[in-house]
């Protein structure tokens, strides 16, 4: 019974933050259903795609392959590259983890740019159980996710909904969440206007479609090289290189 | 039975292919010994580099060289976000504006 209550104040708490997610979610995962059925895969398979993959834009990349001789290799390393991002994400989030042992396979599962935003932005009030909620905030977001896909694929050609846009949401959350990280502290705002001015150069230098190892690889070098410089904006981080602790 | 089987084959290799890049960090990091203040330093400052990356990881279409009015709608709503979120801090609030005012744009612009 307290299981219970502990979940449901729980799911209360990370809902809220979870609505950017769904409208967004809502309209994209439409779309892919949409676009999987129009090019004849099917509803049953557009969603098995949405559950097991869980990851918008290398599924969308993918969609072409269906309809082709079978190619895994480009399935596969392309599906590789765009996702490499999600590297970093568990970098960020390993020591959040590590507290919900049980529900930890899944977190690690489902762990999408969404998911990891909220979840490296807000936290649960004090009383909420912490493992909890971000289990309630991947599954939301997984659930959005697959639902709104099985939706557009059975809609097939129920064309639009006059709601064009509003995808947009989620690029909206992004860049609020950004807003906070830049406010938080002078080492965030350092750290996130690396993220953004590397990841723009990269972008200049190899094109939209294959810009993201080497902006990973920008960030880090970076990070690394200027470690002195970055963390000495933090106290905690710049006495621990006093004491020291570098290694 | 045969697109029974690729299909099954797509999805399969996606899904590993995004697991294997969800799973990685995890389990270097569990055998990272010895380097632990450098993991430290990174675990506090990639998650803020990490989201400059999806900021313009979802704007990189943005294309200013034509007349493109999607780009346009995209970064003034992005911009118009922004600066609600940084004098108001209430995310709900300024994310409905951009979605709303980038709804407006693409069908007026």
């Amino acid at each position: 019974m307290q299981t219970y209550k502990e979940l449901k104040k729980a799911l209360l708490a990370a809902f809220p933050h979870t609505v950017p997610v769904l409208t967004g979610f809502l309209f994209l995962g439409i779309a892919y259903g949409m676009y999987m059925d129009s090019i004849g895969v099917g509803a049953v398979w557009a969603l098995a795609s949405s559950l097991a993959v869980f990851a918008g834009s290398a599924q969308y990349l993918c969609a072409p392959f269906f309809l082709a001789p079978l190619d895994w290799a480009s399935v596969f390393f392309l599906t590789l590259m765009i996702n490499a991002r999600h590297f970093f994400y568990g970098l960020s989030l390993s020591r959040q983890y590590s507290a919900s042992k049980a529900l930890r396979p899944y977190l690690i599962f489902a762990l999408c740019d969404e998911t990891f935003s909220l979840l490296t932005s807000v936290d649960p009030p004090e009383d909420v159980n912490r493992a909890y909620f971000y289990f309630f905030v991947s599954a939301l977001n997984h659930f959005y996710w697959s639902f709104a896909t099985l939706l557009g694929a059975l809609a097939g050609s129920l064309a639009s909904f006059g709601l064009e846009g509003i995808e947009f949401s989620l690029c909206a959350l992004f860049v609020a969440m950004f807003v906070e990280h830049l406010k938080k502290s002078k080492l965030n705002c350092a750290a996130g206007l690396i993220g953004a001015s590397a990841s723009i150069c990269a972008i200049l230098l190899a094109g939209a479609d294959s810009f993201i190892p080497i902006a990973m690889g920008a960030i880090v070098a970076f990070l690394s090289v200027f470690r002195k410089q970055v963390a000495g904006l933090d106290i905690n981080l710049a006495l621990e290189d006093v004491n020291g602790n570098n290694d | 039975m045969e697109t029974t089987i690729k299909y099954s084959i797509i999805i399969g290799l996606a899904a590993l292919a995004t697991q294997i890049t969800r799973w990685a960090p995890f389990i270097l990091l569990s055998k990272a010994k010895g380097s632990f203040a450098f993991l430290q330093y990174l675990g506090k400052v990639v998650p803020s580099a990490a989201i400059g990356l999806l900021v313009v990881y979802c704007l990189r279409d943005l294309d200013f060289s034509a007349q493109a009015s999607r780009s346009i709608a995209a970064a003034t709503s992005a911009a118009l976000t922004a600066a609600i979120q940084a004098a108001k801090g209430k995310t709900p609030f300024s994310i409905a504006a951009g979605t709303l005012a980038y709804m407006l744009l693409i069908r007026l612009v």
